[in-house]
């Protein structure tokens, strides 16, 4: 019952809105038609002066720039990468440690020779 | 109400109940016609997201003042992309009803005519001087005025008349496109950039901080 009083509220609400609806595209349509000849004209002019005549916005550039900028490191990541120390490299793409540099490693031996020689003085 | 009612011949009844009938008739058809209109200007709408979502997927466009500003940009270039074939369609009408009118010189030449237009195409009536037989209402009688035949004097109007008509629709179909994407627009411009307090409490969110620290 209450689907059906739904039912005919929405044709009600239909029938009340239809003529402001065509109201609408009516005014619309009429705009549309100074909006298609000013473009119109605008590409028309575009196309004498030799300029490109796809009208994009700045803010469709700055988009691209963004999307190909990504799209970039995304290949950059997919890129296949020579695996000469399988083994090493697992260990070493985990979070938990990560190998260290050769100059790292250097300045832990120094470090450990000057306690080393500390203990002994 | 009474008096009227019982002055009312079965005749006058009869056609009361007619007209009631019509009524009801047109009254779901055009509800019909825009429950239809409105699932497929909900179905066009989508079309906005598409074309706004890299601008502000990638947050060039980051304000409600901007997005509506870029995306009615968007709107009107995408309606002159829909629009241009429907009214190349509708300018072949009007430049074969020129040469049509020019070579003949006759520019009151209405292309609609059921004697020499689109309209010998179609059945057409029209109201004659005399009424049906009724004691309260009356109604003029409709006589045939044209039955479909084809005729080589109408050929301006066999192209014209469809040109009009399916361009005409054609060019509807891309406004009503165009409306449903700029209510899409500023219902999206509504709720793109809502910025909501709704289950937040400053104390809480100060002490999470304090302890995160």
């Amino acid at each position: 019952m209450i689907t059906f009083l739904k039912g005919i509220l929405k044709g009600l609400f239909y029938v009340i809105f239809f003529p402001l609806g065509i109201i609408a595209i009516s005014l619309y349509a009429f705009f549309g038609i100074f909006v298609f000849i000013y473009r119109l004209i605008k590409l028309t002019i575009l196309f004498f002066t030799g300029r490109n005549l796809k009208n994009e916005l700045p803010e469709d550039e700055e988009v691209r720039q963004i999307l190909e900028k990504n799209s970039g490191n995304e290949e950059k990541h997919d890129e296949p990468v020579l695996n000469l120390y399988p083994s090493d490299q697992e260990i070493y793409k985990t979070d938990e440690y990560v190998s260290p540099t050769f100059d790292e490693k250097k300045e832990e031996q120094q470090q450990s020779i000057k306690e080393e020689e500390d203990k002994n003085e | 109400m009474n008096n009227i009612l019982l002055s009312l011949s079965d005749g006058d009844k009869r056609l009361i109940f007619a007209l009631l009938l019509i009524l009801i008739i047109v009254v779901v058809f055009i509800g019909l016609l825009g429950y239809l209109m409105m699932r497929i200007m909900k179905f066009q709408s989508k079309k906005m997201d598409t074309l706004v979502h890299d601008a502000v997927i990638t947050k060039v466009v980051s304000d409600k003042k901007h997005f509506i500003k870029y995306g009615r940009n968007k709107n009107w270039a995408y309606f002159f992309k829909q629009a241009y074939i429907p009214m190349i369609i509708i300018l072949v009408g009007f430049i074969v009803l020129i040469i049509h009118n020019s070579i003949y010189n006759n520019w009151g030449y209405n292309p609609f005519s059921t004697y020499d237009g689109f309209g010998t195409l179609f059945f057409t009536w029209k109201l004659s001087g005399e009424y049906t037989d009724g004691s309260l209402i009356k109604f003029a009688k409709l006589v045939l005025d044209n039955t479909p035949h084809f005729d080589a004097i109408a050929w301006c109007g066999y192209i014209f008349g469809p040109c009009i008509l399916v361009g005409g629709t054609w060019y509807l179909v891309a406004v009503s496109s165009l409306l449903a994407r700029t209510v899409m627009l500023y219902k999206r411009s509504k709720t793109l950039f809502e910025k909501s307090l709704d289950g937040y409490h400053q104390d809480e969110a100060l002490n999470n901080t304090n302890t995160n620290n």
